[in-house]
């Protein structure tokens, strides 16, 4: 017996953090998802599985589009016409609502959105039950493992579950905890909503296929899905990568004899020597930035460097299979040399300043968009600034100095 | 630290100057361009290192090609230090001696002894330059308290600048209510982005809208297919009814006559055949009736062949001799020619041998043998007789060739025989002979009349032989005569014999030799004799016979027309009864044919009357008489039977329905007018559907158009890369404005921390440099306030513009005391107070003295006025190169 386990294939969502791509690169780009579902609805046909699970958000529907919807339904066509059943539970950006049904071929078995279970006999003749729900709104508070049936008297019980790990007081999306799922004695536990692949658990496998197509920065690394085959009694994922492009980064250190043409170099030379097999989406780390000429760090800082750089790897994306597509210049611990007598007060100032509430407000109107405002909500995003304000800060009093010196008579 | 001597070996303008600083307050007295700044940048440059190469003006290198650098002695924390730099990697060489302790320092141990200080913050906590303080002086009241309440932090007003240079490109990246900056410009396109997007996403909802309707259409459409289908059949089922229509009228009331017994197609054909056979038959009787008619007619003999039949037996017998007779008449003919021949044969032997060959009579054998003997010794003796002669010839003529030869003169006789011949022969030549033969003659002729007369001569005789030849010869002749004699008389014996014979036999008539001859002939004749004889009398007796033949027929004499010659009528006869044997044979076939024609009329007439009884028959069993009715009969029934079958035909094609529409239709008009609305509704259906089908297509092309269109897809992409421009954008911009609000935070929090210390130095200064109008300072979070001699408060902002530069003076002058306390360093002022007027400038001076009693106070000044407010002693004059 043998099954794939996808999830997350958020086919009509766009890649985030991009811009300024050269427009075959941003088709290609645009395209991955499509790919990745193509190859492994193609893997599927070719591998001749049982089944395919599709564990939600197999779309979003803030965004849902046509095209979306027409390719998902072509792809599951093609499953279904090889005689391979699928199932889809829908999560929550897919939920399921009465209004706006969705019309997946026949052939294609959807949950409601209460706990069912569906069976059916492998091609070796094994019996497998799959149990699973769909979402009916954007969230689902409650633990819906309870829900879930006793393991039944078939051979394989596989569970089906859009969901995160509870953590602290208010969870959206349907939580659980792993040794829940492992009391069920379920074979499988096949988990959608996080995004990157991982296995919570080995026995029973409790994983989550991760989304097929990473999308932005922090979807760092391979994507794909899960081959799931019988070994005797259990069952065994083997997580196999189709993501047509990979989010990853390169750091390099960089020192006061670094200057524009030489990074270009560098970076050149480094993207050349990876040997990478999919298409990467770069995040340039630099490390050591104390040392470089204030310029060259002010360049850096304001993106004109970048701008450069782009003018080279737009005629030599292809060949180094990556584009670079941002430049993160990491803050060094050291402190801004005259401003020691003042330390503490730079501290405790940084302390009252890049905070989150601070930041909201110093964004002021620019928080009325809900992309601005989720961005600057990131924790991530304080730290981010912090580190560039400090940078700005090493690179003005490095100006400082030098305009200083030059203004002398 | 108290600088005390500056020795310059070599710094900008100066060269080989010592400056004594020992006192704690001095003034050092320069005009414009004396190198004030230069001083300045020499103490600094001195403590912290010369500048780099990058900064070539702020390096001062001498322009007199003294040595680069200088000396330095200074106290600090009770020690006395010497410090030299010159020259030199890093900053220059630093020699750097410890003269209290008398140790000799490293480069790092200076530095250490400054620590915190560099070159950067020496400058912004302890060196007071004019633009400084006018630019603060210049500020609007707002920005002027901003910087006396950030005056607390070091370097304040650098960073203030740098606030300002970061307020100004923050702006340029975004102003709230700003309409050109880029993330402004991006905003707005986002937003219309997201209407783009809000459009482009009901593409959804029409998709679903759309798929709806299609289906609506398809089954709408397949209805109105079905219906169509239905109205095409009824339009069909009319249409073949109104077609029908006539025939069924016309069969509806025509119920079908059924005969008794209808005609069969069989019995009409064989009814037919019969009557055209009989026709036939019928046609042929009559023919054979006139063939008949015609043969009896040529039966007829004629008036010699009635004749013939009437004496058939008489003139058969006749007949019958006829070959004979004919023979006989040939016979006739022949020995008539042989007569004729014989005769002819006698007259001829007659001619030749005369009437004496009647008489004679032929030899018998032994008398033809008796003469044959006779005429051979006749032949015999003559022969030897010759020989003899011959003979005897030759000896004579030897003989006389002998005499000859032996008588010299005897005459050579010519042989005349000779040339009389040869004579003979010439003449015969000249005159008959001609040409050539002439030639050839003539010449032979002389020839021989040449041998004739030469002769004689050529035989010539040998004298002496001759004679006993002679002899001889003479002897031999005589031999020969004797001979000769005898064979004479035996030659006449025999003539006498043979003349006998003759005699005997009447053969005197003819010569001996040609009597064997004439046997034949006489043969001849006798026999042609007796041939005449028995040819004549054959002759008359078969002219006798002939005659009794031809007697026999004259009983038909006139009918053959007997007359003329035997032979002539015989031929008649013979052509009669050729002819009666012709016309017997033709008469017999007449008859041959007119049996058969009577047998073939008899078989005719059979069968006529076979096909006329079967016919009759036939008729009968119809009941009808003739085969006219008959043939009536089957084409009425005919006709019968094809309205029948139209009938059934008719029937066959109509269904239970149609036959229930053609009850129910009262005429052809109702059907049609039926078929008319059929075929309107049809056309509106029709209409419909072809709108239907339009709009099906129209749905189908706008779904898959909505299905291929990417746009919704793009633009959620782009919406999503304008966000990362966006968010790129903010963080840049939300960087800086951090930045700026954290230094200015650091800068309050600074001020704030050393606001007590400050506050209180500076309500010192402020009260010195107002001469005590003011008293007191307050500071609270949004402003500064002032409180004066009288406990009137005032705001910054109420100040005249003289005096809140002299509370900045207070408060900027307090830091730098504050500061100096920690750090104690020299407090170096360039000529800060131009603008003060008189008065104020002394009780600036006077501030500065007090400031002195915690700090060395370094003030350079290009106003001479101020040099009136201080000891003498503690001026130093910078162009003097040496103290007043």
């Amino acid at each position: 017996m043998k099954f794939i386990h996808a999830a997350d294939l958020h086919l009509d969502s766009p890649f985030e953090g991009l811009q300024r791509l050269p427009k075959a690169l941003w088709q290609q780009i645009h395209e991955a998802p499509f790919n990745a579902t193509k190859t492994m609805v193609n893997d599927a046909i070719k591998q001749k599985v049982d089944f395919v699970l599709l564990v939600g958000d197999l779309f979003d529907r803030e965004t849902q589009s046509v095209q979306a919807q027409v390719f998902l339904n072509e792809q599951l066509q093609r499953l279904v016409d090889a005689g391979i059943t699928v199932f889809v539970s829908f999560g929550n950006h897919d939920y399921l609502t009465g209004d706006q049904q969705l019309d997946l071929p026949d052939g294609v078995t959807v949950f409601g959105s209460d706990v069912t279970t569906k069976t059916l006999t492998a091609a070796d003749h094994t019996r497998v039950a799959i149990s699973g729900f769909s979402y009916a709104d954007r969230w689902l508070e409650q633990d819906v493992v309870p829900q879930f049936p006793e393991r039944g008297s078939v051979d394989f019980q596989i569970g089906m579950l859009h969901g995160a790990v509870k953590q602290g007081s208010t969870n959206h999306y349907a939580p659980f905890t792993v040794s829940e799922l492992s009391a069920t004695h379920y074979d499988y536990w096949a988990l959608g909503h996080i995004h990157k692949p991982s296995v919570l658990t080995k026995t029973p496998p409790v994983v989550y296929a991760g989304t097929i197509q990473g999308r932005h920065k922090l979807e760092t690394g391979e994507h794909g899905y899960q081959l799931v085959t019988s070994q005797e009694k259990r069952l065994q994922s083997q997580f196999v990568p189709v993501d047509q492009v990979r989010w990853s980064s390169l750091t390099l250190a960089v020192d006061e004899n670094t200057t524009d043409t030489s990074l270009i170099e560098a970076v050149r030379t480094a993207l050349t020597q990876r040997k990478a097999t999919v298409f990467e989406l770069i995040d340039l780390r630099l490390t050591g930035i104390e040392k470089l000429s204030a310029s060259m760090l002010s360049r850096l800082n304001d993106g004109t460097w970048l701008e450069r750089f782009d003018q080279t790897q737009k005629k030599g994306y292809r060949q180094y299979q990556a584009w670079v597509y941002e430049v993160n210049v990491l803050p060094t611990s050291r402190p801004v040399q005259y401003a020691k007598l003042d330390a503490e007060y730079w501290q405790d100032a940084q302390k009252t300043v890049f905070t989150q509430d601070n930041v909201e407000m110093t964004a002021g109107k620019l928080m009325q968009y809900s992309f601005i405002a989720d961005h600057l909500r990131n924790p991530e995003t304080t730290g981010h600034l912090t580190d560039w304000a400090k940078n700005e800060l090493l690179a003005q009093s490095r100006l400082e100095e030098e305009n200083d010196a030059d203004q002398d008579d | 630290m108290q600088i005390k001597t500056i020795k310059i070996y070599g710094f900008g303008k100066f060269h080989d100057t010592t400056i004594d600083l020992s006192k704690r307050f001095s003034l050092l007295y320069g005009e414009n361009e004396a190198g004030k700044s230069t001083l300045v940048a020499f103490i600094s440059s001195m403590l912290f290192g010369f500048e780099t190469a990058k900064h070539r003006y702020a390096m001062y290198q001498p322009k007199q090609g003294s040595q680069y650098g200088g000396e330095l002695y200074f106290n600090h924390n009770q020690n006395d230090y010497w410090l030299k730099r010159v020259d030199g990697t890093h900053g220059g060489k630093v020699t750097f001696r410890n003269l209290t302790t008398n140790t000799p320092l490293s480069k790092e141990d200076l530095t250490q002894l400054l620590q915190p200080l560099n070159k950067e913050l020496f400058y912004q906590i302890f060196c007071f330059g004019e633009r400084e303080l006018q630019a603060v002086f210049d500020l609007n009241r707002f920005d002027l308290v901003k910087r006396i309440q950030r005056i607390g932090a070091i370097g304040s007003e650098n960073w203030i600048g740098l606030t300002q240079e970061l307020t100004a490109s923050a702006g340029e990246l975004y102003k709230p209510r700003g309409r050109v900056q880029p993330l402004v410009r991006l905003l707005r396109e986002y937003d219309e982005m997201a209407d783009k997007i809000e459009t482009a996403k009901t593409q959804f909802q029409q998709y679903q809208t759309l798929q709806v309707d299609a289906q609506r259409t398809a089954k709408t459409l397949s209805k109105i297919q079905q219906q169509l289908e239905k109205l095409r059949d009824q339009q069909n089922q009319y249409q073949r009814l109104i077609k029908l229509y006539p025939q069924y009228q016309q069969l509806k009331n025509s119920s079908p006559v059924q005969t008794t017994m209808l005609i069969s197609r069989t019995d009409w054909q064989k009814a037919t055949q019969l009557a055209t056979a009989i026709r036939q038959l019928k046609q042929d009787l009559a023919a054979q009736e006139v063939t008949i008619k015609q043969q009896r007619q040529a039966h007829m003999p004629s008036e010699a062949q009635q004749f013939y039949i009437s004496h058939q037996q008489q003139i058969d017998q006749l007949s019958a001799q006829m070959p004979a007779m004919e023979q006989l008449e040939q016979r006739q003919q022949q020995n008539e020619n042989q007569l004729t021949a014989v005769k002819q044969q006698l007259e001829i032997l007659s001619q030749q041998y005369g009437a004496s060959l009647a008489n004679l009579r032929v030899l018998t054998p032994s008398e033809q043998q008796q003469i044959e003997g006779l005429f051979d010794q006749q032949q015999h003796l003559s022969i030897e007789r010759d020989s003899r002669a011959d003979q005897r010839l030759e000896h004579q003529k030897t003989f006389e060739q002998l005499r000859q030869q032996a008588d010299k003169d005897s005459t050579s006789g010519m042989d005349l025989k000779w040339l009389i011949g040869g004579v003979g022969v010439v003449l015969v030549a000249l005159f008959v002979l001609s040409g050539l033969a002439r030639t050839i003659g003539g010449i032979l002729g002389m020839l021989i009349a040449g041998y004739g007369i030469f002769k004689p001569i050529i035989s010539g005789n040998q004298q002496s032989a001759i004679d006993s030849q002679m002899a001889l010869l003479s002897a031999q002749l005589d031999q020969d005569r004797q001979q000769l004699a005898s064979l004479d008389q035996q030659l006449i014996d025999a003539d006498a014999q043979v003349t006998q014979f003759g005699a005997e036999h009447q053969l005197q008539g003819f010569a001996p030799e040609r009597w064997l001859d004439l046997q034949a002939d006489i043969g001849k004749f006798q026999a042609a004799k007796s041939q005449q004889i028995q040819l004549q009398e054959q002759q008359n007796q078969v002219n006798q016979n002939l005659r009794t033949f031809l007697a026999q027929w004259q009983f038909a004499g006139e009918i053959i027309s007997l007359g003329g010659s035997q032979a002539y009528q015989l031929q008649q006869i013979h052509q009669f009864l050729s002819e009666r044997r012709d016309e017997g044979q033709k008469l017999q076939w007449a008859n041959e044919s007119l049996t058969a024609s009577t047998q073939r009329q008899t078989k005719l007439q059979q069968q006529l009357d076979e096909q006329q009884a079967a016919l009759s028959q036939l008729l009968v069993q119809y009941h009808l008489a003739t085969f006219a009715e008959f043939e009536r009969q089957y084409q009425q029934d005919q006709a019968t039977a094809e309205q029948d079958q139209r009938l059934s035909v008719l029937n066959a094609q109509l269904t239970q329905a149609d036959r229930e529409i053609l009850d129910d239709t009262e005429s052809l008009a109702a059907l049609e007018q039926f078929s008319q609305s059929i075929q309107t509704q049809t056309t509106l259906k029709q209409q419909k559907q072809t709108d239907l089908l339009n709009q099906s297509s129209q749905q189908h092309y706008q779904l898959e158009r909505l299905a291929s269109s990417d746009k919704y897809q793009n633009l959620l992409q782009q919406q999503a890369d304008l966000q990362a421009e966006i968010l790129s954008l903010t963080d840049d911009w939300l960087t800086k404005k951090l930045l700026i609000n954290w230094i200015d935070q650091t800068l309050i929090n600074a001020s704030q921390g050393r606001q007590p210390q400050i506050i209180k130095v500076a309500e010192q200064f402020f009260q010195e440099l107002t001469d005590g109008r003011y008293k007191q300072m307050v500071f609270t979070d949004q402003t500064v306030q002032v409180i004066r001699h009288d406990d009137l408060t005032f705001d910054v902002g109420e100040l005249s513009s003289g005096t809140a530069e002299q509370l900045y003076v207070a408060l900027r002058f307090a830091f730098t005391k504050v500061m100096a306390d920690v750090i104690a360093m020299p407090i170096i002022i360039d000529d800060a107070f131009v603008n003060f007027d008189r008065q104020r400038t002394q009780l600036a001076l006077k501030m500065l003295r007090k400031l002195a009693q915690t700090s060395q106070v370094i003030y350079l000044t290009a106003n001479h006025d101020n040099l009136g407010f201080v000891d003498e002693s503690e001026v130093y004059r910078l162009d003097a190169g040496k103290s007043v």
